[in-house]
């Protein structure tokens, strides 16, 4: 087992130095120069040298990045061009949110597609499901901005329940993560994205529990409970949900990793301060580190969680041998 | 008798129209024996045995009949008596313990789940009685930790038949349990299974397509064909002198039930589309020896066989032994 965990990190160690690498040569290439951002017309060329020469922009590209991939891995992901402040600390500060935001939507996102999904299983054909599965599967297509501008809309230009966008309120101070999970101004702020989130999250576990389940029912394990006269509640939750829940965790695990990264829109649309908006922010400003810094982090929380996913399966489902031997 | 089953009827619904998979099917199996029933593929055979149970596939059901079992009638019985027949009184050995196992739970999870909430033991009494039941199938109890991946086809089907035994029921029915297992593996579940059946004197019924299975364990014999029964009666005499052609033809399809080396000849042709079947005997489009009358009129069920040329059957068998007779 110890080895296999190894190999596995192993290999996580690998795809992040590709992403690294990768992150670094698409900065690189990308149109636009930095120095535009921030460095007046109005300097002369020695003070444009000079400032060139305090990013090390003035080295050679292969030089750039073996200072950056040293740099990386003491975890120093260079200061923010236009912030001046450590790539490090700007992103600390938006993980929380992000975080905060992402989990919550996911767990009620699972939680109500799980439920749900079994209980359209054992109505297969009937008319809640001609109701409800269209509509888990509109929300699910529709455009996460457009659904953002929609609950906006209603619940906060229209009724006015819910702030309009940020984390909070005018005049009050954001404060470090504890302060933040504690503020009742906070948790206000979330119900908007969350409930976005949440909708466009949910068609997903729906419809796989529902299909899981359907199988499963059909299996010769489930006729066999029935004949051994097993109650309903240890067919339908020791046999049949347990085995269609497999697929679901995977899933949820590898949701997590893929909306760190992904709630890009959704928190552009509620101004929510999180890793999405840093990285939005900075590809606009060819802000190079904060960029990076923003990139890796994501990557870095996307491989982990495939990995976690991996090990969950291979957890949950005694078939599934992590590695060869046992 | 331990179970009658008298004019018994399964129907499927499909989209072609309704499919009469049990047709009117006579069974009687006394306390204590082993009664084969067989026939090919779709016959109905595997159907009737779950119908039996009460669970079928939610487009089957029961379209008519009776089957008293302890003297209890159990078509249309409430659910209340049909669960206290179910495991307790009357289990299943499954097709294939292949996925007749739950996969993501232990073996003795699954023992303790009958033992205590169908069979009401306490913890620590299902633990000794689940090892002993697999000392009873020859498992090392010890392998009651095992997850049914582990295990290989016989010793899944061994599992299942230490399920099955779990509650000390009167009769296992079991829905071809050797199929998938190779020869010497068939030949030593078939020796637990029997040895089971006659040390603890259950019933069962053994549900088969291979009648070198029957020959081998079976005390009685029902031949199925076409959703009826053909032919029934004692094995031995069944097996050496078939009244009915199609049991002819079938002791003729299988190697070594006499231990002969004669030549396999198949039957040709295919069993009749079971929606709103002709009248006539089903058998008479593939039979070498088929009248006029047996498409015209239903043969009865005479003295344990089906067909109008019964009389004949001695002629019939000499026939039947050249594989001339069943060149189409």
């Amino acid at each position: 087992m110890l080895r296999v965990v190894g190999e596995r990190v192993g290999h996580l160690l690998l795809v992040l130095w590709v992403v690294a690498t990768l992150t670094f040569l698409m900065f690189r290439l990308m149109p636009g120069d930095p120095t535009l951002n921030f460095l007046s017309p109005s300097f002369n060329d020695e003070t444009r040298t000079a400032l060139m020469r305090s990013f090390g922009l003035d080295k050679p590209l292969w030089e750039q990045y073996l200072i950056y991939l040293g740099q990386l891995l003491r975890g120093d992901f260079g200061v923010s061009f236009l912030q001046n402040q450590p790539v490090s600390v700007l992103l600390w500060d938006a993980l929380p949110n992000t975080a905060v935001l992402t989990v919550v939507s996911l767990v009620l996102a699972y939680a109500i597609g799980i439920v749900v999904g079994a209980f359209l299983a054992f109505r297969r054909g009937s008319v809640v499901e001609a109701f409800v599965i269209p509509t888990a599967l509109a929300t699910r297509a529709a455009p996460e901005f457009w659904l953002g501008m929609l609950v906006l809309a209603v619940f906060a230009f229209g009724l006015g329940w819910f702030p309009t966008g940020g984390a909070v309120s005018p005049g009050g101070t954001i404060g470090g993560v504890w302060e933040r999970l504690f503020s009742a101004d906070f948790w206000w702020h979330l119900c908007l994205p969350a409930l976005t989130l949440t909708l466009f999250l949910q068609g997903l576990p729906l419809l796989l529990m529902r299909a899981t389940m359907l199988e499963v029912l059909n299996d010769e394990f489930i006729t066999m409970a029935k004949m051994k006269g097993l109650s309903r509640w240890s067919i339908v939750m020791r046999h049949a949900a347990r085995n269609a829940l497999l697929p679901v965790v995977t899933a949820f695990a590898l949701g997590l990793g893929a909306s760190i990264g992904g709630n890009v829109v959704i928190e552009t649309v509620f101004a929510w301060p999180g890793i999405g908006r840093v990285l939005v922010g900075a590809v606009q400003a060819s802000d190079y580190p904060l960029a990076q810094g923003a990139f890796i982090m994501i990557a870095f929380v996307l491989v982990v969680m495939n990995t976690v996913a991996d090990m969950a399966y291979a957890w949950l489902d005694p078939r599934v041998s992590v590695g060869a031997r046992k | 008798m331990l179970l009658s089953v008298r004019d018994f009827q399964v129907h499927y619904a499909s989209r072609a129209g309704m499919v009469r998979a049990v047709d009117g099917v006579d069974l009687e199996v006394p306390a204590g024996s082993i009664v084969g029933l067989v026939g090919e593929s779709g016959c109905g055979k595997s159907t009737l045995g779950r119908a039996l149970m009460g669970v079928l596939p939610d487009a089957a059901r029961v379209a008519g009949g009776s089957v008293v079992f302890e003297g209890r009638e159990l078509v249309g019985a409430a659910e209340r008596v049909r669960r206290e027949v179910r495991w307790r009184r009357m289990s299943f050995i499954p097709q294939t313990a292949m996925n007749a196992l739950d996969p993501v739970l232990r073996l003795r999870a699954q023992m303790l789940e009958v033992l205590m909430e169908r069979g009401g033991l306490g913890r620590a009494a299902a633990l000794a009685r689940a090892e002993g039941l697999f000392r009873q199938v020859g498992l090392d109890p010890g392998r009651l930790g095992d997850y049914p991946h582990q295990f290989s086809g016989g010793m899944r089907q061994r599992a299942s038949i230490a399920l099955a035994l779990a509650l000390e029921p009167a009769l296992v029915i079991a829905d071809e349990p050797v199929t998938a297992l190779d020869v010497i593996v068939q030949r030593q579940v078939l020796d637990v299974m029997r040895d089971l059946q006659a040390r603890l004197g259950i019933a069962m019924i053994l549900v088969t397509h291979d009648m070198a299975v029957v020959a081998y364990a079976c005390d009685r014999v029902a031949v199925m064909y076409a959703g009826r029964i053909v032919e029934a009666g004692g094995a031995a005499d069944v097996l050496e002198r078939p009244r009915h052609p199609y049991t002819m033809g079938l002791t003729h399809a299988f190697p070594d039930v006499h231990g002969g080396t004669a030549e396999l000849v198949p039957i040709e042709g295919s069993p009749p589309v079971l929606i709103d079947p002709k009248p006539g005997c089903r058998f008479a489009a593939r039979c070498p020896f088929a009248v006029a009358r047996c498409f015209a009129e239903t043969p009865a069920m005479v003295g344990g066989v089906a067909c109008f040329r019964a009389a004949e059957a001695p002629a019939l068998r000499t026939a039947a032994a050249l594989p001339a007779t069943w060149a189409a």
